[in-house]
């Protein structure tokens, strides 16, 4: 069993994101970047098959600057067999990123891809499904468990209220959502072995791949209204003229009823 | 410009964020709103058959929900089209498209810019449904053939019957804290979860107490969440907690002490008895939501 | 005194001596080996503090007699100095009966009152642990058939001594005459009860017995945990001298294959040295808060656990050494965890200390822990998941919670708190620590030191964004490489300051850089706030009023505040006067004391040794223990004070789910001494 793990490296979710100097790009100067966390589920989800049956090979790829290196090596870390670089520039559209990742797959033949749900940087989650299209293969969304079952695979798919369990024949592609396994913590062995391994790296050339397909550009960025500002009601006895009003206000103001 | 909406159903019924955009769809010119048959979303089949009958289209438009957000995105990779997900507006602009949509986890606002053919899918609740809407007229079309590799197997619902989503996915979250002085109380928690679709969360003190399951603990310990609505009833902010859920887009904290850390990061706080506030809130809610 | 020993008998007692002698010394030499299966360690530093403590803590017997052991401490050290005394005197016995010589001092008279002082102090001691062992039965004993025969023993020697003086003096009756010259005093009284002519056997008897018992206690000894009598010497002497708050370093860790301890073989000799010397007293048991709140975790259990595996598994080891298969032996001891220590009790240490401080023999409980813990973490990458999410946060936004770096200095926004950048020349750095950078309730505490610190004109600047945290919990939860980078970057950030004097109102920041960042090379003078304001006040530099100056009208107070010791300050560092002596000098502020859980039996809030990243599942939460200790003491105290950000979440935590967040509030000390400043220069610091 061989199971492919497509990456992103992005600006770590702790960060305090602000926007960059031409209002285009959010700054990047002096800030910590990590694994997708979509992509850390992914690669746990992959991890755990392996912990259940060791013969499993877990590959990762990531498409992009070499900064993409750190998330293939923390995969590493976390016990993945092995990881390829494919060269790229950043702003390659989102379906040349799919079909360079789809030409990898195509070279590793992995009976499961899996991607993250979404990248927590564009959150666009397009790659995934378009891996899927450009490799001629069904795919699950969603997904927060694969139980082997035979030569089937049971892929979880949250949805509301429950999951839908689909049966699939590999090969296939999982778009991983989080789940309660978190992913784990590198034992510090393998991050050390993680730093001296190899990584090969690809170019877009050598994969058939262009940079072709229609992309969106940002115009603008700019950041929510910062926290801290809140309206405070006080209940003096009209609890029903005050609850109106919040409700009012989150259907009206922030848009979330 | 030639738009295609692709609606979607729960139970037979249109869902709301697909009146929301058929309702809206109209402004960008001629506007045809498809659902695919059948009840139960099939990437394979779902999406060859909407690439099939929309190719010609210039913009296709889906809800930002699970099901619509795959769907947009694997048509979009069969024909080739730009896409954008999640947008909160989206504007016809000098020939091509005008989206508002959130990046880095809804820490910034982003304006993009899409050429046209576009496959875009849109936020629910993005656009007001005016009331008083005409329900739209559905063009009603059939999956593709069913993918041999892949088969529904069956359901399996959550512990809580189906009612309620997970925490982890939840859109809304309702959380309970120790200022609900016992277990017996929370009735009027669940009430308010029901009106707003939303899962139950628990502080750790709660938790702890007992009171509720472990797994609905949200916090630096417990889950972290991320939801667009945040309800924290009698939780006074402690650090433990704030880490699980400050990433909340929107946070409504009801505490009766004025002081409480929850109120600095609450968009909407009410200060005073919860007991008195959350029946009514409620069936504000109820309210709004029904007649929106 | 002439022994029965003319003849032959003198060869008979040579024989069973060199018998007895020989089973001693081959038990010894087996137990060496096996300690010499643990790691090097080099335990020579300070020689001069290592004497101290020989004479202090193994003749003085000074961890003993303390409470709330004063009794059983006491009645442990006459058992212990009755047993020198009475060695010297077995000594002489045996060289006058097999060769004829004699040990210096046992012919004078005040050796003989000595003698015979001890013997009957040791009768009564040996009676009063008896009777508590059948009478009180203590729970944490588990050996006490080993104890009645060891008491037993001890026992007969006593009788059997003052029999055999007694029985000689009166079978000398007539050489002596009426009276018996100098004999012991003993022997004085109870002579005229024995007629001259059963003396002469009786002594005979009763010498042999005592000698028989005296070789037989000799081979008896190295056998039962009795043997702490000689390795206490050892343990004692071998004790680490670096702070009680310092973890060994794992040098040139990204080389390393193997970290921590997974089976004795990873345990350094001194380690395994604990487990020879542990009594099973249950000192530590009884002090351990996790044990006290229902946790898996008995810190005896822990010891004797690494014991037990020693004698159990260490003799197949060697047996691998000598066979010439590989010297390791891995064979022998279970591959990833041992049997007997379960994670779950390694997890449930807040590393308190409560007891290391507890145990009379210098025993290092937590160092074994941690070591434990280590391999869990960075062997197995086993660590709690909601620990390893802190881990992760640490690692990528330098703090637990997982809040942006950048925001790190946002606290001080407003307050004209100037960074290092911006005052280069400034005299103290103020690190602020994690909690109060990001808790918005311990902002509050920052921001009264501030306020105590321009009050009191010092120069001070903190380092805003480019601190990060100062690595205590990922070193206590088991995860030294992450510890060491975090501290590597501290370290290099203030190596470049001008100042070198840095000021905590974190204790773990405090005990980490003070403590442990000199083993990485950064060195600093540092100091809690607490004693720094201790002379500030002294030195009059702030001038406290009842009613402080940020409030004016503000009616004068009286404040109740009942004092909560922090592990780290406290036990780990010794600092427990300077908080009280603050507060005493607090106008309006009347201090209670949590007794008998304070100073040095203070109680841990749970929090410490990195289990504030972890779930609290079983038994009760330890921070609402120390809440009911609060209500026990009966202090009346309308506000519990503490020192450290953690105590204080632990505290507001406790006292919210105990039902009396209304009757007793949770501060720091700085708060109250910041609300009390005649001359408060900064608002926005004024706490409840």
């Amino acid at each position: 069993m061989r199971f492919l793990v497509c990456l992103k490296q992005v600006p770590d979710s702790t960060v305090k994101v602000k926007v960059g100097a031409g209002g285009k790009a959010v700054a990047t100067e002096g800030i910590t970047w990590s694994m997708s966390p979509y992509d850390e589920y992914a690669v746990e989800l992959a991890l755990e098959r392996k912990d259940a049956d060791p013969t499993t090979v877990v590959s990762v790829v990531t498409v992009g600057s070499a900064r993409g290196r750190d998330a293939l090596r923390q995969a590493l870390a976390m016990g993945c067999d092995d990881a390829t670089l494919v060269n790229a520039p950043e702003d390659l559209p989102a379906l040349d990123v799919a079909k360079a990742l789809a030409a990898v797959a195509k070279e590793m033949k992995p009976d499961i891809v899996l991607c993250g749900k979404q990248a927590s940087d564009d959150d666009q989650g397009l790659v995934g499904p378009a891996v899927a299209e450009f490799l001629g293969w069904p795919h699950v969304g969603m997904l927060t468990k694969a139980v082997s079952s035979g030569d089937a695979w049971e892929l979880w798919r949250e949805v509301e209220g429950g999951h839908e369990v689909w049966k699939a024949k590999p090969p296939v592609v999982g778009l991983v959502h989080k789940s309660d396994k978190e992913p784990r913590y590198p034992s510090l062995p393998g991050i050390m072995k993680a730093k001296k391994k190899e990584i090969p790296e690809k170019d877009l050339a050598s994969l058939g791949v262009t940079a072709s397909s229609p992309k969106i550009e940002v115009v603008a960025m700019e950041l929510p209204p910062q926290r801290g500002g809140g309206k405070i009601f006080k209940l003096d006895g009209d609890a029903k003229a005050v609850a109106e009003q919040v409700a009012n206000l989150l259907h009206t103001e922030s848009k979330v009823l | 410009m030639k738009t295609v909406v692709v609606a979607e159903r729960t139970r037979g019924a249109l869902r709301r964020v697909s009146l929301e955009i058929a309702a809206k769809a109209s402004s960008f010119g001629d506007t045809e709103v498809i659902a695919v048959k059948g009840d139960r979303y099939s990437p394979m089949a779902w999406s060859s058959a909407v690439a099939e009958k929309a190719k010609d289209a210039d913009l296709i438009l889906v809800g930002a929900t699970p099901s619509g957000r795959d769907l947009g995105a694997r048509v979009a990779a069969k024909l080739g089209r730009a896409y954008a997900a999640d947008c909160t507006d989206l504007a016809a602009k000098d020939g091509a498209l005008e989206a508002k949509r959130p990046m880095y986890a809804g820490k910034i606002r982003a304006t993009v810019k899409v050429p046209s053919p576009a496959v875009i899918s849109i936020r629910p609740g993005a656009w007001t449904l005016p009331a008083g809407t005409a329900a739209p007229q559905v063009t009603e079309i059939d999956p593709a053939a069913d993918d041999p590799r892949i088969t529904f197997d069956r359901f399996e619902a959550t512990a809580s019957g189906g009612k309620r989503v997970s925490l982890a996915e939840a859109r809304a979250i309702v959380s309970g804290g120790r200022g609900l002085k016992g277990p017996e109380n929370w009735k009027i928690v669940e009430e308010l979860a029901d009106a707003l679709g939303a899962a139950i969360g628990a502080s750790r003190a709660v938790t702890d107490a007992g009171w509720r399951p472990n797994e609905e603990q949200v916090g630096q310990t417990g889950k972290t969440v991320t939801p667009d609505l945040y309800v924290a009833l009698g939780i006074s902010g402690a650090i433990q907690h704030l880490a699980g859920m400050t990433s909340s887009k929107v946070i409504v904290a009801v505490n009766k002490d004025p002081d409480a850390d929850i109120f600095k990061i609450a968009d909407y706080g009410v200060v005073g008895d919860l007991f008195e506030f959350v029946p009514a809130f409620t069936e504000a809610v109820k309210k709004v939501k029904g007649t929106n | 005194m002439t022994p029965p020993t003319q003849g032959i008998w003198s060869f008979v007692l040579l024989a069973v001596t060199l018998i007895a002698a020989a089973a001693f010394g081959y038990r010894v030499w087996h137990l060496y080996r096996l300690l010499r299966l643990g790691k090097d360690e080099s335990r020579l530093d300070h020689p001069w503090r290592r004497l101290r403590d020989e004479l202090v803590v193994y003749l003085g017997q000074r961890k003993l007699i303390k409470r709330p052991y004063w009794i059983r401490g006491i009645g442990h050290a006459l058992i212990f100095w009755g047993f020198l005394v009475i060695t010297w005197g077995s000594a002489d016995l045996l060289l006058r009966g097999i060769v004829g010589w004699q040990m210096p001092f046992t012919d004078t008279v005040w050796y003989a009152w000595m003698l015979d002082f001890f013997a009957v102090a040791v009768l009564a001691s040996v009676a009063v642990a008896v009777l508590r062992r059948a009478v009180l039965r203590p729970a944490r004993m588990h050996r006490m058939p080993e104890g009645y025969v060891i008491l037993g023993l001890i026992g007969f020697l006593m009788l059997t001594l003052v029999v055999f003086e007694s029985a000689f003096v009166a079978s000398r009756r007539d050489e002596l005459g009426g009276h018996f010259g100098t004999p012991p005093p003993l022997a004085r009284l109870f002579a005229p009860l024995i007629p001259t002519p059963t003396g002469g056997a009786l002594f005979a008897g009763a010498w042999w017995a005592h000698v028989l018992t005296i070789l037989a206690f000799a081979v008896y000894l190295p056998r039962t945990k009795h043997l702490h009598i000689v390795t206490t010497l050892f343990n004692v002497g071998f004790r680490k001298q670096t702070p009680r708050g310092q973890l060994s370093l794992i040098k040139d860790i990204e080389n390393q294959e193997s970290f921590g301890a997974a089976t004795i073989r990873d345990f350094s000799w001194k380690q395994l040295l604990d487990g020879y010397t542990c009594t099973e007293c249950g000192r530590c048991s009884d002090n351990c808060p996790a044990l006290a709140t229902g946790k898996p975790l008995d810190p005896q259990k822990i010891v004797l656990d690494i014991r037990d595996q020693l004698l159990r598994e260490g003799p197949k080891l060697l047996g691998a050494k000598l066979n010439g298969t590989k010297a390791n032996g891995d064979a022998a001891t279970p591959p990833s965890h041992w049997v007997e220590t379960k994670p779950e009790e390694l997890w449930a240490c807040t590393t308190c200390a409560a007891c290391v401080e507890a145990c009379p023999v210098t025993i290092e409980h937590i160092d074994k822990i941690v070591d434990m813990r280590r391999h869990l973490t960075l062997m197995e990458g086993a660590a709690p998941p909601e620990s390893q999410r802190a881990m992760t946060n640490i690692e990528r936004a330098g703090n637990p919670w997982g809040e942006p770096r950048d925001a790190r200095g946002d606290w001080a926004q407003g307050l004209e708190i100037p960074t290092i950048a911006e005052k280069p020349d400034a005299e103290y750095l103020y690190f602020v620590g994690c909690a109060a950078s990001y808790d918005r309730r311990n902002q509050r505490v920052a921001r009264a030191l501030a306020t105590i610190l321009k009050s009191a004109g010092v120069s001070f600047a903190i380092l805003g964004a480019a601190e990060t945290c100062n690595g205590d919990p990922a070193r206590r939860l088991g995860n030294e490489y992450l510890y060491q980078l975090q501290a590597q970057q501290n370290i290099e950030t203030m190596n470049a300051l001008r100042t070198r004097k840095v000021i905590t109102s974190c204790p773990h920041c405090f005990n980490t850089i003070a403590n442990e960042y000199p083993q990485l090379g950064g060195n600093y003078e540092v100091t809690h706030a607490l004693p720094l304001v201790r002379r500030l006040i002294a030195e009059k530099r702030i001038v406290l009023s009842e009613a402080g100056a940020g409030a004016p009208g503000r009616e004068a107070t009286t404040d109740v505040v009942a004092y909560h010791d922090p592990c780290y300050l406290g036990r780990h560092n010794g600092i427990y006067d300077e908080p009280r002596a603050v507060l005493d000098a607090i106008p309006g502020v009347v201090r209670k004391e949590i007794a008998p859980h304070h100073r040095e039996r203070g109680f841990c809030c749970g929090a410490g040794g990195g289990r504030m990243w972890m779930e609290e599942k079983i038994g009760q939460r330890v921070n609402h223990r120390r809440i009911e200790q609060l209500v026990m003491a009966d202090t009346k105290a309308t506000k519990v004070a503490s020192g450290c950000p953690y105590c204080l979440i632990m505290l507001e935590e406790g006292v919210g789910a105990k039902g009396i967040a209304e009757q007793v509030k949770p501060v720091d000390v700085l708060e109250l001494v910041a609300a009390r400043l005649q001359q408060n220069t900064t608002q926005g610091s004024a706490p409840n």
